[in-house]
C-alpha cells in the first residue's frame, strides 16, 4: 500500500514538474513575467487572512457583488454560499446577480452593480475574450475585480484552479488505475466543452496526464461536446459509445458530463466493471455519492467552491487595501476518491461539509 | 394531404403498372413520401461508411433518443392541426421529470412517480388551454410565457438536479431495458413510441374526435357552425401534448438517472421543427403522425451520423438548418407542381 | 379619429376611457410610467438617474432588431434568424477587422451580411414561395451551425483594438449615450416609412388582407422583399452595436434573442396575424421589459424567480391589450350607434 503511495506521488511529482514547465513556458510566451516579489506577498496574505485579526490601518469593503454566469448549476450555488459565508464572518454585505449564460445580461449586470455603488466587484465571465472591454472600462474606475474561473482583461486577479494540471493529476491518477485495473490499456472517449477554453484546458490536461503514465498503450476514441449539461451529455455519448463500444476510459469536464457517460455506458448494456469515470469539479452530492458508493466513477479533480468563495471575498478585502496581487491567484484542486473524500469533506445529515483547514494544505506550487 | 393517406384501398386492385405509377405518384406527391425517400438515401449513405450504423444496438440506440421528440411530437401534431401550438414542452422536460423524481424518491413507487409526471403534464397542458381558448390569446404568446413560467418553477423546485435516491430496479427496466428481446432486441422507449404512435394514429384518423381536430384547423367557423364543440377539443389536444411532453421527461429521467432542472433546453423547437418538418403547417388543418414519426428519424439520423463518422459536431446546428430548409423547399416545389394552394 | 366619433354625452371619465382604449402607444407610455414607479419606490437605486442612462444603452440593440421585426409583422411575416444574425454580423465584423486592418470594411461587412441575409429569406418566402416561419427557423439554424463550424466555437477577438468602434458603443453625448442615438433614429425612419408613405400603407394593407391588397394593385412580393432586406439590415445594425460592446465575434450571441425581441414586439400590440400594431409601442414595450429586467436585478431576485415574473408580465400584458382594444372597438360601436341615434332623431 505504501509502496504504491509512492509510487503515485512520485508520478504526480512529475505531472507537476511537467506542467510546471509546460505553464511557465506559455507565461513565459504570454506575459513574460513571473509574479514580483510584492504579488506573491498579497497572494499570501490572501490565504492567511482571518476575519478576527484584520491587519492595522485597513479598512474592510462596505458592499461586494458577484456576477455569476450560471447560478442554476451547483458550482455556482455552492461558490456563492461559500462567499456569503466568509462575508458574514466579516460583516460585509454581500449580493448576487447571475447572467443565465447570457453575456448582454452579463454585462449590463455588472453596471448594475456599479450603480449600486459596490467597493468590490467579483465577476465570472460568459465569454472572457468578449467582457474585455466592460471590464477594462469598469477597472478603469478604480474599482477592484476579482474574476472567478477564466482569466477577463481589466481584473485585478483571478481566482481559480490551474486547469491543466489539475487535469495532469487526474491524467496520471487514471494511468495509474488503469495499470493496476484494467490491463494497463485504455481507450477514452472524452465529453468535452469545446466552447470554453477552460474546459479544453481540463481535456488536454487529462489526455496529457494519461499519456505521461501509459504512453502507446492510451487512445482517444472519440471526442463529443457535451455541452456540460447531462441531457446532451448522455445523446452524444450514447452515440459515441456505438460506434466504440471498446471504451473503458469516461472523462467529463464537469460531473454532468462524467455522470452522462457513464449513464450512457450502462444504458448500453456494457460491463461496468471494466470501466473507469473520470469526472472534474466534484461541487456537488451526485459526484460524491457516486464515489463513495464504489461506482465506476472513481475519481474527480476536486475543486472547493467553498474555499473558493472564501478566497475571492479575502482577495476583494487585499485588493481593496491597495495590496498587489498576482495577475492569477490559484486555487488548489486535488484527485478526490472514496480513500480522501473524508479528508476533505464532513457527512452529516445527507449534507457534505468542507474541511477547509485539509483544502488549504494542498500544494498549489509549480501551477499557473 | 391526409385524405390522401388515409385512403390507401384506392391503389389496391389496379393492374401492375398503374400500381407502380400510382406508388410513385404517392412517394413523391406527399411530404411523407419526400421524407422517407430521404431517409432511405440517408440510412443506404451511412450503411455504405459506417460498419456501427446498422446494428441493431446501434438503430435502438438512435431510436431510442428519437422517441423523446416523437412522442412529444405526435401531442404537438394534433395541437398544430387544430392551429395552435406548444413553446412550453421543452421546459417540461425539466420541471415534469424533477417532480418526477422528487415523487419516486419520497414514495418508492414507479406509478406514483409517473402518475405525477403525468398530473403536471396535465395541469399545464389545462392552463394552456384555459388562458389560450378562455382569455382569447394566441397559444404562441401563452406558451411563450409558459415557457418561462414551467422553467422557473423547475428552477425555484430545486436548486440542483434531484438524485435518483429511491434505486428502484424496477425504474430502469420499465424505460431503460427491452420487454421484448426476440427476434430483435427493441428499447422500451422505442416501444412505448410505436403504442403511442398507433393509438394516437387510429384516434387521428379513425374516429370523429380525430375527423374534427382536421375539420377545426381547415376551418374553425365552418367546424364551430357544423355543431363540433371546439373549444373542447382544443383543450383536449393542450392537455394530451402536455402529458405526452410529461411521459418523454419521465423517460429523460430514466435515461439520465436523475431529475435535471436545466434539461431540455431547446427542446420545443426540435419537437417543432419534426412536426412541422413532417408536413403539417402553423396555419393548420395539415399533418400527420407518419410525417412527424419520419421527420424525427431523419433528424435523429443526422446527428447519430454525424458522430458515427466522427464529423464535427459543430456540422449537427447546420445540418439540422439545411434538413429543414430543404424539407420546406420541396414541399413547396411539390406542392406548386401539383397545383395544390 | 376620437373627435370623429366622440358621442355628445361622454362625460370626463368616459373620455380619458376612449384616450386611454385608442391610443396604444399611449397606454404603453402610462405602463412604462407605472413600472418605473413601482420600482422607484422599492428600490433606492432606481431612483439614480445614471440607471436609466445604462438602460437606454443596453436596450438599444433590441430596440433596432424589435423595430426592423414589427415592420415585417405589420405585413404578416416571420424572421426568426434575428438572433443568429447578432452571433454572425459579430464575426464578420470582427474577421473582416483582422483580414483588412480596416474599421470601416468591417462595419460595411457587417451591414452587407445583414442586406444579404434579409434578401436570401427574402427571395425563400416570395419568390419561391415558402412559409416565412418554417424557412427563418431553418435559416436561424443553418446560420448558427456555419457561425459554429467556421468559429470552431472560439470567439474572434479583434487584434487590432479599434477603440473609435468600441465608442460606438462607450461614448456618451452629455449622459446621452451613443447607441441610443443610432436606435431612436432608426425608429424615426421606421416611423416615418410606415406612416408617412405609400410604402408604409401598402405594408399595412397586405397584412390586413393580402389578397385584398394584390387585388387593388399592390406589388405584394416586392413590398415582403423589401421588409425581410429592412428587417435584415436592422438586425445586423443590432449586431453591429452589440459587437462594439465586446470588440469579439461570439459564437454564442444572441441565443433566444429571438424570443426577447418578439415577447417585446408583441406586449407593443403586433399581432402575429399582421396588419396591427406600431414601431413606437414596440419601442415603448421594449423599455417596458428593460425596466422590469433591470429593477430585479437591481433588486438581487434571483434568475429563477425572474423567468417567473416575465411570463406572468406577458401574460398579463397581452390581456391588457386584448381588453383595451374591446374597449376600444365598444366605444367605436357606441360612438357609431349613438350618432345613427341622433342622425335618425333628426331625419324624425
Amino acid at each position: 500500500m505504501t509502496k504504491q503511495r509512492n509510487r503515485n506521488r512520485w508520478f504526480v511529482q512529475i505531472g507537476f514538474a511537467l506542467a510546471a514547465f509546460l505553464a511557465f513556458s506559455q507565461i513565459a510566451i504570454a506575459q513574460d513575467s513571473s509574479p514580483t516579489a510584492a504579488e506573491m506577498e498579497g497572494d499570501a496574505m490572501v490565504r492567511s487572512m482571518d476575519p478576527s485579526a484584520l491587519p492595522d490601518g485597513w479598512t474592510l469593503p462596505e458592499k461586494v457583488g458577484h456576477v455569476t454566469n450560471y447560478l442554476v448549476h451547483e458550482w455556482y450555488q455552492n461558490l456563492t454560499k461559500g462567499e456569503q459565508a466568509r462575508a458574514d464572518e466579516w460583516g460585509i454585505s454581500f449580493s448576487i446577480n447571475d447572467a443565465n449564460l447570457d453575456l448582454e445580461t452579463s454585462l449590463a449586470a455588472v453596471d448594475d452593480l456599479v450603480s449600486q455603488g459596490v467597493d468590490v466587484l467579483n465577476f465570472t465571465p460568459v465569454n472572457e475574450e468578449a467582457s474585455g472591454p466592460k471590464i477594462t472600462e469598469v477597472a478603469a474606475t478604480g474599482l477592484p475585480i476579482i474574476c472567478e474561473s477564466s482569466p477577463t482583461a481589466g481584473c485585478t486577479t483571478l481566482v481559480s484552479i490551474d486547469d491543466y494540471a489539475a487535469g495532469f493529476k487526474v491524467g496520471v491518477w487514471a494511468g495509474n488505475y488503469v495499470n493496476e485495473n484494467l490491463g494497463g490499456q485504455a481507450v477514452v472517449l472524452d465529453v468535452g466543452l469545446p466552447a470554453l477554453t477552460t474546459t479544453v484546458a481540463r481535456s488536454t490536461g487529462f489526455w496529457d496526464g494519461l499519456v505521461s503514465v501509459l504512453g502507446d498503450n492510451a487512445t482517444l476514441a472519440q471526442s463529443v461536446d457535451g455541452q456540460g449539461l447531462k441531457d446532451q451529455a448522455v445523446t452524444v455519448s450514447a452515440d459515441a459509445l456505438t460506434a466504440h463500444p471498446d471504451v473503458n476510459v469516461i472523462f467529463g469536464i464537469n460531473d454532468d458530463s462524467a455522470l452522462g457517460g457513464m449513464q450512457s455506458y450502462e444504458a448500453a448494456g456494457l460491463d461496468m466493471d471494466a470501466l473507469l469515470v473520470v469526472g472534474f469539479g466534484c461541487e456537488g452530492n451526485a459526484c460524491k455519492d457516486a464515489l463513495a458508493e464504489g461506482s465506476p466513477y472513481k475519481v474527480s479533480a476536486a475543486m472547493f467552491p467553498e474555499y473558493q468563495g472564501r478566497l475571492l471575498i479575502d482577495a476583494g478585502i487585499v485588493a481593496f487595501n491597495g495590496v498587489e496581487l498576482p495577475p492569477h491567484l490559484i486555487a488548489p484542486s486535488t484527485p478526490i476518491t472514496a480513500d480522501n473524500l473524508g479528508d476533505f469533506y464532513t457527512l452529516e445529515d445527507g449534507a457534505y461539509s468542507a474541511n477547509f483547514d485539509a483544502i488549504a494544505q494542498i500544494s498549489v506550487e509549480g501551477e499557473s | 394531404m391526409s385524405a390522401e393517406i388515409s385512403t390507401p384501398a384506392r391503389s389496391v386492385g389496379a393492374s401492375g403498372q398503374s400500381s407502380l405509377q400510382d406508388f410513385l405518384r404517392r412517394l413523391f406527391g406527399s411530404q411523407e413520401g419526400v421524407l422517407f425517400l430521404i431517409v432511405a438515401v440517408l440510412w443506404l449513405y451511412l450503411m455504405s461508411r459506417s460498419d456501427v450504423f446498422f446494428t441493431q444496438r446501434n438503430i435502438g440506440v438512435m431510436l431510442s433518443q428519437v422517441s423523446m421528440i416523437a412522442i412529444t411530437g405526435f401531442g404537438m401534431t394534433m395541437l398544430m392541426i387544430a392551429r395552435e401550438v406548444d413553446l412550453s414542452v421543452g421546459s417540461m422536460q425539466a420541471f415534469a421529470g424533477v417532480t418526477a423524481m422528487q415523487a419516486l424518491n419520497e414514495s418508492h413507487s414507479l406509478i406514483v412517480g409517473l402518475l405525477a409526471a403525468l398530473a403536471v403534464g396535465a395541469i399545464v397542458g389545462a392552463i394552456n388551454a384555459g388562458a389560450t381558448l378562455g382569455l382569447k390569446i394566441s397559444s404562441f404568446i401563452v406558451t411563450l410565457a409558459m415557457m418561462q413560467i414551467v422553467r422557473g418553477l423547475a428552477y425555484t423546485s430545486t436548486n440542483a438536479a434531484v438524485q435518483n435516491e429511491h434505486k428502484l430496479a424496477s425504474f430502469k427496466k420499465v424505460f431503460n431495458g427491452a420487454f421484448i428481446e426476440n427476434p430483435v432486441r427493441i428499447p422500451n422507449p422505442v416501444l412505448t413510441m410505436v403504442i403511442i404512435f398507433i393509438i394516437f394514429g387510429l384516434i387521428l384518423s379513425r374516429t370523429t374526435f380525430g375527423r374534427s381536430i382536421y375539420a377545426i384547423g381547415g376551418n374553425p367557423e365552418a367546424a364551430a357552425l357544423s355543431g363540433i364543440p371546439v373549444n373542447r377539443i382544443k383543450a383536449i389536444c393542450f392537455i394530451i401534448t402536455g402529458m405526452l411532453a410529461a411521459l418523454s421527461a419521465f423517460m429523460l429521467i430514466a435515461r439520465m438517472n436523475s431529475g435535471q432542472n436545466n434539461a431540455g433546453f431547446g427542446f420545443e423547437l426540435q419537437v417543432i421543427g419534426s412536426v412541422l418538418l413532417g408536413g403539417a403547417s402553423l396555419a393548420g388543418g395539415k399533418g400527420t403522425l407518419v410525417g412527424t414519426l419520419l421527420a424525427a428519424v431523419l433528424l435523429g439520423t443526422v446527428n447519430n451520423g454525424i458522430v458515427l463518422l466522427g464529423y464535427n459536431s459543430n456540422w449537427q446546428t447546420a445540418v439540422v438548418g439545411l434538413m429543414i430548409l430543404t424539407a420546406v423547399f420541396l414541399d413547396t416545389m411539390r406542392r406548386r407542381m401539383t397545383g395544390q394552394s | 379619429m376620437s373627435s370623429v366619433f366622440a358621442s355628445p354625452q361622454e362625460n370626463g371619465w368616459q373620455k380619458w376611457k376612449a384616450v386611454w382604449a385608442r391610443n396604444e402607444a399611449l397606454s404603453l407610455l402610462v405602463l412604462l410610467a407605472g413600472v418605473i414607479a413601482l420600482f422607484m419606490v422599492i428600490e433606492p437605486t432606481m431612483r439614480k438617474s445614471s440607471v436609466y442612462w445604462d438602460l437606454l444603452r443596453q436596450v438599444s440593440p433590441t430596440m433596432v432588431a424589435a423595430v426592423g421585426i414589427t415592420l415585417l409583422l405589420l405585413s404578416g411575416e416571420f424572421d426568426l434568424t434575428v438572433g443568429s444574425m447578432l452571433a454572425l454580423t459579430g464575426i464578420v465584423i470582427v474577421d473582416t477587422f483582422n483580414r483588412t486592418d480596416n474599421m470601416w470594411l468591417g462595419i460595411l461587412a457587417g451591414l452587407l451580411t445583414g442586406l444579404v441575409i434579409g434578401a436570401i429569406n427574402g427571395t425563400f418566402v416570395t419568390v419561391i414561395g415558402m412559409e416565412s416561419l418554417m424557412t427563418t427557423l431553418g435559416m436561424m439554424f443553418a446560420i448558427r451551425g456555419l457561425v459554429y463550424v467556421y468559429t470552431n466555437q472560439t470567439p474572434i477577438v479583434d487584434q487590432n483594438r479599434f477603440t473609435q468602434f468600441t465608442r460606438l458603443w462607450f461614448k456618451n453625448f452629455g449622459p446621452v449615450p451613443s447607441p441610443i442615438i443610432v436606435a431612436l433614429v432608426l425608429v424615426a425612419l421606421a416611423y416615418f416609412l410606415a406612416t408617412r408613405t405609400e410604402f408604409g400603407r401598402n405594408t399595412y394593407a397586405i397584412g390586413g388582407n393580402a389578397n385584398a391588397a394584390r387585388v387593388s394593385g399592390i406589388n405584394v412580393r416586392r413590398v415582403k422583399f423589401t421588409l425581410f432586406v429592412i428587417s435584415g439590415l436592422m438586425a445586423s445594425v443590432a449586431g453591429l452595436l452589440y459587437t462594439a460592446q465586446t470588440d469579439t465575434g461570439y459564437f454564442n450571441a444572441g441565443l433566444g434573442f429571438e424570443l426577447e425581441v418578439l415577447a417585446a414586439v408583441v406586449l407593443g400590440g403586433a399581432s402575429l396575424a399582421g396588419g396591427q400594431g406600431n414601431v413606437t409601442s414596440t419601442a415603448l414595450a421594449v423599455l417596458i421589459i428593460g425596466t422590469i429586467g433591470k429593477g430585479m436585478r437591481l433588486m438581487s431576485i434571483d434568475t429563477t424567480q425572474q423567468l417567473l415574473v416575465i411570463g406572468i408580465v406577458m401574460l398579463i400584458a397581452v390581456y391588457y391589450h386584448r381588453i383595451r382594444k374591446q374597449t376600444a372597438a365598444r366605444l367605436t360601436q357606441e360612438a357609431y350607434a349613438a350618432r345613427q341615434a341622433a342622425r335618425g332623431n333628426v331625419l324624425a
